[in-house]
């Protein structure tokens, strides 16, 4: 192989950054590119009926054709109930396990299962839900609701979305749209129950995002990246009514905070999951720590083995999820979503240092030792590749094999001080 | 109950027990004990055996032979406490020029912006302040144009420039060091025996790792074994155990209490009340410090990623510790009552520029129940300067609460930081600590100082920053509160020019081939990999020359 080429769907200096060093060039118009970069409607199209493109064995590319079973809230929550169903069929043959599989909050598709909403909504009328489309993102048109007539509202309102989203009305568009539709199709939401008491740090909501890399679905091989981060509101936590419509109060979004006035560009309001544990460990103790870590581990690995059934695990593919978790104030964490194309902006130098190690760091995993992209590799990264994640699922690693013994150092249920010392 | 120490052979037991009596009576605690006594005395039943022994037993469970140990253990140390009278006429000449040069620069911030040193605020201001303590970092409070009286650099500045008039220097010596004064300072084997406990303790330190396994328990972690010892020795609230446990390394969560054990910053009813009235000294009237206080935090704590999820507590935590006139009373009995910049300030003073006070009076209660008044700017005595917020920082890891972040803060202040900018020629000073660092540098990497002479670098001046802020804001949170355990335990600031020329000897290699000041500066930029324990461990092992 003379020259590895790579193509890159939007102009990202952390990603390019990464294929420069290893001497990569940029595939010409008229080549085949060894390492696709690409967005996620690209990657659909390029796997669609309709398209003749036949992958290589010596290509690599960035998703999976549906990765949508666990990036839009709907199919997350969708593929998870069903989860959990067969999970507590098995109770009895199931290894023993206390993780309490209710790690998503109560969520329902609108306008499909509102009368299933109905009900659970009346049995606690003081609750608090939040809505939010399904297919987009940073935030927007997202809103709180506490009143059924609310929801009314909203769906006599029909495609209401650009009512309360900043941005216009983007059609779904999983499927072929057909161009002869007079409207675009009807946005579908879902609605879930709102954590209304999340911990709070110096009185302020945050949620973490944390990176996860998935090289096959079948057996499921997926590695959580060490270093992930707190995202902080700018504003102090406040349940009453009159905050219910300010987003700077509710949503972590950097999009939204943002546009905040008290948005402080230093830190970008971003604190590393390191120093989270250190004050989970430091004001509830070391043990709390260590369980929060683990849960929140089980949570990812659980909603990975809920979607592996329904995924395409196409030898070509890898995906690095951004997920995004909030912590209650009992210290359970609950799995908010799971997006596909976590940003790859920079807001801080830090920020910036930390996704191009990232990006590096997916890149050693998935290709072989030689670094070419192979598709036909068997994927077992060595012990040094691995370096900078924890291995959470592996389901190829057969215990007492060398494989097995190769991956100890790394496994998933590792302390604190681990995640500390590989800086 | 008897103590063993020789010193106590010149005390006979009744002088003892009038000292532990009177130690007891500074701390606030006689009263309780004695109750607490009378109670178990009553309380213990007259059996057949010894009753003194009976009595004896009791009292060891109850903890009031802890609570009496600790006191004698007090008693003795404030004993020994010297008046740190500077000698040095030259010494104590720098630190008044210096204090003067703060108060000029903060007269001058004065007139420049217009604003009164002291004024009381309306009614609706307090309100506003009152109503938004909590998020007091969203509170406006206009210090854009404040500037920042002194930093680490002007302290360095300071340092540098010290002369001894009796002490003429040739000029090979003149070049060789930062520092041209002749300062008696610890040597490295000083050091080494002093600091020993790093190296050779039965137990490793927690700042080795806490998932190492023990040796011949594979089972249990160091962390855990450290918990489990420290829970016991929380429980035992005995000052000397506290203080040699804590040396090893605190797990985390054991860290506060800990620390108030030793630190002896226990916080009751009356600490809470007492912080109250600092809390309403703040909305009533404000300072012209408070400016300087809110945008030293807006520049250090609130940028920094580790910290600024804490700055509402820096900001509290900070502008009632302005208002504590104990601090200004502790400084005066510890440094000589003669040099407090505050006294700079009579009250003719702060009344000129036209404020509605007069007097500046600030009450305080000394912990014996009288209530003092003194005149002092502001009531503290300390002038903030660029960094000051990061000695509040680290705390908020360790404790939760905005009282018990006071109180740690208060004496770690007094007992430590307040050394960290004062010339003087005390064993710890920031002087005496710049010389050591000098010549440890010197002494352990010869080759790496004539490199940093050949090429204008000056290792004081990047390493003054660290010391003075005792590390924080360059290490990471637990590293840092690794090396505050060992300066609790070890009761000494040694250790900070020690890490600091360690951290040079760490980085050798990549000095050795930058050939700028600039350059070393960033090569020492980032700390953010330090670890503490092991790196003081090798320092403490290296040998000489």
């Amino acid at each position: 192989m003379s020259r590895i080429t790579y193509f890159t769907d939007m102009e990202k200096s952390v990603v390019t950054a990464n294929f420069v060093k290893r001497g990569w060039t940029s595939a010409t118009s008229d080549e085949d590119w060894n390492f696709y970069w690409a967005n996620t409607q690209t990657c659909r199209s390029l796997f669609s009926a309709e398209s003749s493109y036949r992958l290589g064995d010596y290509q690599l590319i960035n998703h999976f054709p549906n990765h949508y079973e666990l990036t839009r809230k709907d199919l997350m929550v969708k593929n998870i109930k069903r989860y959990k169903r067969e999970q507590d069929k098995e109770r009895e043959t199931r290894e023993r396990s206390q993780f309490n599989l209710e790690f998503v909050p109560v969520t329902f598709v609108l306008p499909a299962d509102y009368n299933l909403f109905a009900e659970e909504y009346r049995r606690c009328p003081t609750c608090t839900w939040i809505m939010k489309p399904c297919g987009r993102s940073q935030g927007s048109g997202i809103f709180l609701v506490t009143k059924l007539s609310r929801i009314k509202k909203w769906s006599n309102e029909g495609n209401s979305a650009s009512t309360y989203g900043r941005h216009a009305v983007q059609a779904s568009s999983v499927g072929s749209g057909n161009p002869q539709q007079p409207a675009p199709p009807r946005e579908s939401y879902v609605i879930s129950k709102y954590i209304e008491s999340p911990l709070l740090i110096g009185g302020k909501k945050f949620d973490l995002r944390l990176y996860v890399l998935v090289t096959s679905f079948r057996p499921i091989r997926a590695y959580l990246f060490r270093r992930g981060f707190c995202r902080f509101c700018s504003a102090k936590y406040d349940r009453s009514t009159h905050q219910m419509d300010n987003m700077l109060v509710h949503l972590t979004n950097v999009a939204i905070q943002k546009q905040g006035d008290d948005y402080n560009p230093h830190h970008g309001g971003k604190w590393s999951v390191e120093d989270l544990l250190f004050y989970v460990a430091s004001h509830r103790g070391s043990d709390a720590a260590e369980l929060l870590w683990q849960e929140i581990c089980w949570v990812i690995g659980h909603s990975l083995k809920a979607v592996a059934p329904m995924m395409l695990s196409d030898p070509h593919c890898f995906e690095c999820y951004g997920y995004d978790i909030i912590i209650d104030a009992n210290l359970k964490p609950w799995l908010i979503e799971v997006n596909a194309s976590p940003s790859l902006s920079t807001t801080t130098n830090t920020d910036h240092f930390l996704k191009l190690s990232l990006i590096d760091a997916i890149l050693n995993v998935v290709l072989p030792p030689d670094g070419v992209p192979n598709a036909k590799w068997n994927k077992r990264p060595s012990a040094d590749a691995l370096r900078g994640w924890i291995v959470l699922i592996d389901e190829e690693a057969k215990v007492g094999s060398a494989y097995a013994r190769q991956n100890k150092g790394s496994k998933a249920k590792s302390s604190r001080s681990d995640i500390g010392r590989s800086k | 109950m008897s103590p063993t120490s020789s010193t106590s052979d010149r005390m006979t037991v009744q002088e003892q027990v009038v000292s532990v009596m009177e130690e007891m009576q500074i701390l606030g605690t006689l009263d309780k004990l004695i109750a607490a006594s009378e109670h178990i005395c009553i309380a213990t039943p007259l059996g057949t055996g010894d009753f003194l022994a009976d009595l004896q037993q009791a009292f060891r469970l109850n903890g009031i032979e802890t609570c009496i140990k600790n006191a004698l253990v007090l008693s003795r140390r404030r004993k020994n406490i010297k008046e740190e009278q500077e000698q040095l006429n030259y010494m104590r000449k720098a630190q008044t020029h210096f204090e003067r040069r703060v108060s000029k620069a903060l007269l001058n911030l004065q007139t420049d912006l217009k604003l009164s040193l002291v004024r009381q605020r309306s009614s609706s201001e307090a309100q506003e302040l009152s109503s938004k303590w909590d998020e007091l970092s969203t509170y406006d409070q206009d210090v854009g144009s404040i500037r920042n009286l002194y930093s680490s650099q002007d302290l360095y500045e300071a340092v540098v420039a010290l002369r001894d008039p009796d002490y003429s220097i040739n000029r090979l010596e003149e070049k060789w060091s930062a520092v041209k004064i002749p300062l008696n300072v610890p040597t490295f084997e000083d050091l080494q025996e002093f600091f020993s406990d790093v190296c050779t303790s039965v137990d490793p330190f927690l700042g080795l790792g806490s998932a190492l396994v023990l040796q011949g328990n594979s089972n249990v972690t160091l962390l855990n074994h450290r918990i489990t010892l420290g829970t016991k020795v929380v429980a035992e609230n005995d000052i000397l155990l506290s203080e040699e446990f804590v040396k090893g390394g605190c797990p985390s969560h054991l860290r506060g209490r800990l620390w108030k054990q030793v630190l002896l910053s226990h916080v009751g009813d009356k600490e809470k009340t007492y912080f109250q009235a600092k809390k309403q000294a703040v909305i009533q009237t404000e300072y012209l410090t408070d400016k300087i206080i809110m945008k030293d935090i807006q520049l250090t704590a609130s940028r920094d990623e580790h910290y600024f999820v804490y700055e509402d507590l820096i900001y509290q935590v900070s502008l009632c510790f302005s208002r504590d006139p104990y601090v200004y009373l502790q400084l005066c009995s510890k440094f000589g009552s003669r040099a407090q910049t505050a006294t700079r300030f009579t009250p003719l003073d702060v009344s000129s520029n036209g404020s509605k006070t007069g007097t500046v009076k600030a009450d305080g209660d000394a912990p014996g129940g009288q209530t003092i008044t003194t005149s002092a700017f502001p009531p503290s005595s300390c002038i903030p300067f660029y960094g000051w917020a990061m000695y509040v920082a680290p705390l908020c890891y360790v404790h939760e609460e905005a009282e018990d972040i006071y109180y740690t803060l208060r004496a770690m202040y007094i007992k430590y930081w307040s050394r960290l900018h004062r010339l003087s020629s005390h064993r710890q000073g920031i002087v005496s600590l710049a010389i050591l660092f000098e010549r440890l540098l010197q002494q352990q990497e010869p080759e790496l100082w004539i490199h940093c002479l050949n090429n204008n670098i000056e290792p004081l001046r990047i390493a003054m920053p660290w010391m003075v802020q005792a590390f924080s804001g360059f290490l990471i949170p637990e590293q840092l509160l690794f090396l505050w355990d060992l300066i609790l335990g070890f009761d000494s600031l040694l250790l900070l020019p020690l890490l600091a020329a360690s951290v040079f000897s760490l980085r050798r290699e990549n000095l050795h081939r930058i050939l700028s000041h600039d350059s070393a500066e960033t090569i020492l930029s980032d700390l953010s990999t330090i670890q503490v324990v092991p790196l003081l461990q090798m320092a403490l092992t290296q040998h000489t020359g």
